[in-house]
C-alpha cells in the first residue's frame, strides 16, 4: 500500500489508503476495500465501480479540498503523508493529520527506516493514528515528543528519502 | 415607441436574465455594479456597465440618485428594477418619472395602493377579496397583543412595506409579543426604510398559492397559479405550477380575485397576488407583489411567455393582447408542470447559515426541459452583503412526476465547489415523501429535522485519491480552469451554452 490520505470531514477524521495503477484505484477506507476506475477531465472525475458511473468534481480551495458527487459536496481538510509519488515535495515531511496528542515517538534521528516503519503515534477523539514511513530512507529530524499537543499540519518528522543512516 | 436602451437596476441572476431578454429584443442594456460586484457575471451581461457605489446595498443597489445618474449618463430611456432592492419603492418609481425615465413596473400610485400591505388589504376588502383576520396597522406592542388575543394566537407580524420574508415574525403566545414586535420593527426599518407593521391570524396548515397577473392598466389577464409552500424563514425554496391542491373552481375564484385587484388599482405591468390556501379550500389574500417574482420562471415554462418581454412591451404602451402575443388577451394556454428550486449559499443542515467563499468549480446539468437562471461564475467570490440566492434550476415535464424527476437529475448533475450551498437539501426535499405526495405546507420544511448525511461516499474518496495522486503541475482544477459562462442555459428553449475562455 503506497498512498495515504488523512482527512477531516465536518470534524471527523477520515483515513484512506490507496494504490493506483493507471486509472485503476484500490482504496482502503477504514478497513473496507473499494475498487474503481477513475478517469479525469479537468476538475471532473468519472468514477466507475461495480458497473456504475458517478461523475465527481474536485478542486482545492483555501479551506481544503472540495469534492462533489451526485449533487452533494464535501469539504475535506487534507493532510498528505504518502509515498511513491516521485518528485512530490511533501514526501520528506511527516505532518500531523489532525489536532491531537502525541502518544509515542518511535522514530530516532539518524536512524534508517523502511517503508511502513512506525514513526509516530497520535491520539485524537479516542482514536489512535499510526504514522509510518512513506518510503525507505533516514530520519533527518524529530520535531515532537511523547505527550506533545500538536495541531493539524504541524511538522512531526523530517525524512531524508533514500538516505542512509548516519 | 420602443425603448432603445434600458438600465437594469439589480444584480445576480435576475440582472443577467433581464439582459438576455433585452438582447433578444434588440434593446441595448446597461447594468450597474457595486464595488464588490465588478467581476460578477451581471457586470458582463449587458452592453455597458456603470459602477454606482460601495458594496453595502444602501450605497449602491438602493442608491436611487446614483442609479438615476447612471441612466442619464448612459442615455437609458427606462429602468428595469428586477425584484428586491428598488423594485417596490414608490418613491423611486416617482423619481424615475420626474427624471423622464420610464420605470418598468406600475405607476407609483398603483404601487402604493397594492404594494403597501396595509393599503393592499383595504383595496382587497373593497374588491371583495377574502382577508385573513387581523389588523392593517399595529402602532404598538400593546395594540398587537390585544388584537392577537381577540383573534387568537398564533399570529404573524409583518412589515407593512416589505416582502421576501424580512420583517416577519410568528408569535405563538402573548409573552413572545414584546421581543417579536421589536425584532420585526427593526428588520422592517433596515430592510425597507419603513417600520410600520401589520398583524394577521396564522392559518395552519396552509399552502402558499399565488396568481400571476399581466395587466396594461385597463384589462388584466391571469396566468394560473404557483404553489410556493416550501419555505424556510418565510423565504421560498421550491415553487411549482400547477398546485396539486388547487381545484379548477378555486383557481377560477383566485384568478378573479387577483384580476379585480389589478383592475381596481389601474395596475400596469406584471403583478402577483399571494394567497394562503386553507385545508378546507378557503383562501385568504396575503399580499400583492408589484414586480416580477423570483419564481416567474415557473409560469414562463408552462406558458411559453417571456414575462420580462411582456413587462417591457406594457411599459412601452403596448396593449395587453400584444404583450401576451398571439394567444389573445384572455390569458395564455398553460401546459404541463414546472418546478423551480432555488440554489442558495447557505448551510441548510445547520440553521440555514449563509455561506461565503470563492466558487472554484461550477458545472450545470443540461437537458431538454431544464432551465438554469444563474448569476454566478467560477472564480467569483460571494460576499455577505447580498442575498444568498445564487441560481434557479427549473424543470418542465408533461406531469408533476416527470418534472420532479428531471429537477432531481439536474440538481444531482450540478457541481458547485468552494461554497456550501443548499443543493443537497433541495434534493432531499424533492425526494421526500411529503413532496412526492403533494403534502406541501408552509410549515413542512421547518417542522421537521433534516439530518445532514454523515458519511462520504466511496466514489467521492476515489475521485479525491485520483486528484491527490496527480502531480500538482498537471492539475488544472486549482487555479486555471476554463471559465464557463453558465448562466442562461435554457435547454428547453434550445439555447447552446456559451463558453468563455480566460477570466
Amino acid at each position: 500500500m503506497s498512498h495515504r490520505l488523512f482527512l477531516h470531514h465536518a470534524g471527523t477524521p477520515v483515513m484512506v489508503s490507496y494504490e493506483r495503477r493507471g486509472d485503476h484505484l484500490v482504496l482502503d477506507v477504514s478497513g473496507r476495500r473499494y475498487e474503481a476506475d477513475v478517469s479525469r477531465d479537468g476538475s471532473w472525475f468519472e468514477v466507475r465501480a461495480a458497473g456504475r458511473d458517478t461523475r465527481c468534481a474536485v478542486a482545492r480551495g483555501r479551506r481544503g479540498v472540495w469534492v462533489s458527487c451526485e449533487g452533494r459536496s464535501y469539504l475535506l481538510e487534507e493532510e498528505r503523508a504518502e509515498s511513491g509519488a516521485k518528485g512530490s515535495p511533501s514526501t520528506d515531511e511527516l505532518r500531523a493529520p489532525m489536532t491531537g496528542r502525541v502518544v509515542q515517538v518511535s522514530a530516532q534521528a539518524g536512524a534508517r527506516v523502511e517503508e511502513g516503519d512506525l514513526l509516530v503515534t497520535i491520539e485524537a477523539m479516542k482514536m489512535e493514528f499510526r504514522l509510518t514511513a512513506p518510503e525507505d530512507g533516514a530520519v533527518a529530524e524529530v520535531r515532537c515528543a511523547a505527550g506533545d499537543r500538536v495541531e493539524l499540519g504541524d511538522l512531526l518528522v523530517v525524512l531524508d528519502p533514500g538516505g542512509a543512516a548516519s | 415607441m420602443m425603448f432603445r436602451k434600458i438600465l437594469v437596476a439589480n444584480r445576480g441572476e435576475i440582472a443577467v436574465r433581464v439582459c438576455r431578454t433585452l438582447r433578444e429584443m434588440g434593446i441595448a442594456s446597461v447594468t450597474v455594479t457595486s464595488d464588490a460586484d465588478r467581476r460578477a457575471p451581471h457586470a458582463r451581461a449587458g452592453d455597458e456597465s456603470v459602477a454606482i457605489g460601495p458594496a453595502a446595498p444602501a450605497e449602491s443597489y438602493l442608491n436611487a440618485p446614483a442609479i438615476l445618474d447612471a441612466a442619464r449618463r448612459t442615455g437609458a430611456e427606462a429602468i428595469h428594477p428586477g425584484y428586491g432592492f428598488l423594485s417596490e419603492n414608490a418613491a423611486f418609481a416617482a423619481a424615475c418619472r420626474d427624471a423622464g425615465i420610464r420605470f418598468i413596473g406600475p405607476s407609483p400610485e398603483s404601487m402604493a395602493r397594492l404594494g403597501d400591505k396595509s393599503e393592499a388589504r383595504r383595496t382587497a376588502a373593497r374588491a371583495g377579496v377574502p382577508l385573513v383576520p387581523g389588523l392593517d396597522e399595529v402602532g404598538s406592542e400593546e395594540e398587537a397583543r390585544a388584537e392577537a388575543e381577540r383573534i387568537g394566537f398564533p399570529v404573524m407580524l409583518k412589515a407593512a412595506g416589505g416582502g421576501g420574508g424580512r420583517g416577519m415574525r410568528l408569535v405563538a403566545s402573548a409573552d413572545e409579543m414584546a421581543a417579536a414586535f421589536e425584532a420585526a420593527r427593526r428588520e422592517a426599518r433596515s430592510a425597507f426604510g419603513n417600520d410600520r407593521l401589520l398583524l394577521e391570524k396564522y392559518v395552519h396548515p396552509a399552502r402558499h398559492v399565488e396568481i400571476q397577473i399581466l395587466s396594461d392598466g385597463r384589462e388584466a389577464a391571469a396566468l394560473g397559479e404557483r404553489e410556493c409552500s416550501l419555505q424556510r424563514r418565510h423565504q421560498k425554496l421550491i415553487e411549482e405550477s400547477p398546485s396539486v391542491a388547487v381545484s379548477p373552481g378555486t383557481r377560477a375564484a383566485m384568478e378573479r380575485a387577483a384580476t379585480s385587484l389589478a383592475v381596481s388599482a389601474g395596475y400596469s405591468g406584471a403583478m402577483t397576488a399571494e394567497f394562503l390556501l386553507a385545508p378546507d379550500g378557503a383562501f385568504y389574500f396575503l399580499e400583492v407583489n408589484t414586480r416580477l417574482q423570483v419564481e416567474h420562471t415557473v409560469t414562463e415554462m408552462r406558458s411559453g411567455l417571456d414575462l420580462v418581454r411582456a413587462q417591457i412591451l406594457i411599459a412601452a404602451g403596448r396593449p395587453l393582447s400584444h404583450a401576451l402575443g398571439v394567444r389573445g388577451a384572455r390569458g395564455a394556454a398553460l401546459h404541463g408542470h414546472a418546478i423551480e428550486a432555488r440554489l442558495c449559499a447557505e448551510d441548510a443542515y445547520h440553521g440555514y447559515l449563509p455561506q461565503t467563499g470563492t466558487i472554484l468549480v461550477l458545472g450545470w446539468h443540461e437537458e431538454e426541459g431544464i432551465r438554469i437562471d444563474s448569476g454566478i461564475a467560477e472564480g467569483q467570490t460571494l460576499h455577505s452583503h447580498y442575498d444568498s440566492l445564487l441560481a434557479k434550476v427549473i424543470a418542465w415535464g408533461r406531469d408533476r412526476e416527470e418534472a420532479r424527476v428531471k429537477l432531481v437529475r439536474a440538481l444531482r448533475g450540478t457541481a458547485l465547489l468552494g461554497v456550501t450551498t443548499n443543493q443537497p437539501f433541495l434534493i432531499d426535499l424533492l425526494e421526500d415523501g411529503a413532496f412526492r405526495g403533494g403534502e406541501t405546507f408552509t410549515h413542512t420544511v421547518e417542522s421537521r429535522a433534516w439530518p445532514a448525511p454523515d458519511s462520504i461516499p466511496d466514489e467521492a474518496l476515489a475521485a479525491l485519491a485520483a486528484f491527490s495522486s496527480t502531480p500538482r503541475a498537471a492539475r488544472n482544477g486549482d487555479e486555471d480552469t476554463d471559465r464557463y459562462s453558465p448562466w442562461q442555459r435554457l435547454g428547453a428553449w434550445g439555447r447552446q451554452p456559451q463558453r468563455v475562455s480566460g477570466r
